[in-house]
């Protein structure tokens, strides 16, 4: 089971920044929907495109990780 | 509120908790086949076809079919597919105009469309129930050769004749013995392979001395292949440079080499350099932004369906309608921005900011 570790630790320290990325890129699409109502649509379509650009560095971590999981380091299975 | 906790509506609710949690524990499906290479599934003599590439075909004959079906009766007052074309490419021309700008977006307009249309359709083919799961029977022993699946499972005749793999049946795992030993056996073919100097014959492999199976998905979604991401990174980065070079002439290549924004020598190499690799990092980031996410999509829907069979995996389809089409946008936006990035020349840029 030891060798999940890394992966798991890949992922869950990877998965870190992008969430509080995540987080205050919302916030701050909130707080500008609020102030201003009638930009709604515009602020959520470019809050939903910097979404996808921050969870992107996410799945980098996560891709590491499967990587590690299926693909594995040469002589270490 | 008394309308919603009418003794029909509890009824019916409490009904379909039973099956969900019913389904949960009787329905025991196996867990599929999470391998990371697209398996092989069609052999034409020597050329293997995966069902990845099989998934990439189909989602181009969807997009040509639909192009021609669109347009074949043009009419002044859309009607029908033709109506619905209109506004599906009306609506993002809008949206690459404002990106792109009026003298570009002609130019620019048709690879967006065609990378999102393309990739809409690979990633919402691989969610068609099935997809992932109608395929060839391949024998444990095999799959663990090919691609280190390690727990394979009983086969039981369905109905129509047709072949199931069942959970409850029963499942085995290779042990660390039988994996070594299997090793052992695929280095002796290859070796034996090349001896034979690439008279490589794929034996039929359809019964497996263990009696444990696992599928390979005569389709798979298309993304879940590095290599689809990786050509259309490499199409959108080259045409980049391409549609530089078109705008700015040789000068395009000023950016990479002798930027001569600061006077200073040292600095502008640097950031020549920075520009050039960029350039290369831009291909990383398309291919893995694109393969990470279909790719963990379908493994999401792999576990949920495994643990849940009924009800439960619903809205995380839905989940994954929504990503896989905003994957095939953001390649396509992406691609458009950094085109028009191409075409800005570098001392203009500086001046009007």
């Amino acid at each position: 089971m030891v060798q999940f570790l890394a992966p798991a630790l890949a992922i869950g320290l990877g998965a870190l920044g992008p969430g509080i990325g995540i987080g205050l890129l919302v916030m701050g699409a909130m707080q500008a929907i609020g102030r201003n109502p009638e930009a709604a649509g515009e602020i959520r379509t470019n809050m939903i495109l910097g979404i996808v650009f921050t969870e992107a560095i996410a799945i980098y971590a996560l891709v590491v990780a499967l990587l590690m999981i299926f693909v594995g380091a040469p002589g270490l299975s | 509120m008394r309308k919603l906790l009418s003794p029909r509506n509890i009824v019916i609710a409490l009904a379909v908790l039973g099956v969900m949690l019913a389904s949960a524990i009787l329905v025991r499906i196996p867990l599929p086949v999470i391998v990371l290479p697209a398996e092989p599934v069609i052999y034409l003599g020597n050329i293997k076809l995966t069902n990845t590439f099989v998934a990439t075909l189909i989602a181009d004959l969807t997009v040509i079919v639909l192009a021609v079906l669109a347009t074949r009766k043009m009419r002044d007052v859309p009607q029908g597919l033709q109506n619905l074309a209109e506004w599906f490419v009306e609506a993002f021309y809008n949206l690459s105009e404002d990106v792109a700008g009026k003298a570009n977006v002609k130019k620019f307009f048709p690879i967006f469309m065609t990378i999102l249309l393309f990739l809409l359709f690979c990633n919402w083919w691989g969610l068609i129930p099935g997809a992932d799961s109608i395929g060839r029977l391949e024998p444990l022993e095999y799959a663990f050769q090919a691609a280190g699946v390690t727990t394979g499972y009983k086969k039981i005749e369905g109905p129509l004749g047709v072949a199931l793999l069942s959970a409850r049946a029963g499942s085995y795992t290779l042990s660390a013995e039988e994996q070594a030993k299997l090793k052992e056996e695929k280095a002796k073919k290859a070796e034996k392979a090349e001896a034979e100097h690439g008279a490589k014959k794929e034996d039929a492999h359809h019964e497996s001395e263990l009696g444990y199976y696992v599928i390979a998905p005569y389709l798979r979604p298309a993304a879940t292949d590095l290599n689809l991401g990786l050509a259309l990174a490499l199409i959108s980065v080259f045409w980049t440079q391409v549609v530089g070079v078109r705008a700015l002439g040789g000068g395009y290549f000023r950016k990479f080499f002798l930027p001569s924004m600061t006077g200073m020598k040292l600095i502008d190499l640097i950031v020549g350099l920075l520009e050039l690799v960029s350039e290369f990092a831009k291909i990383i980031s398309f291919t893995f932004r694109l393969f990470g996410n279909i790719f963990a999509g379908m493994v999401l829907l792999f576990v949920m369906s495994f643990l849940i069979p009924f009800l439960v995996p619903l809205p995380f389809y839905m989940l994954e309608l929504f990503v896989g089409f905003m994957q095939a946008f953001v390649f396509a936006i992406l691609t458009l921005i950094f085109m028009t990035m191409a075409t800005v020349s570098h001392e203009h840029g500086e001046e009007h900011h």
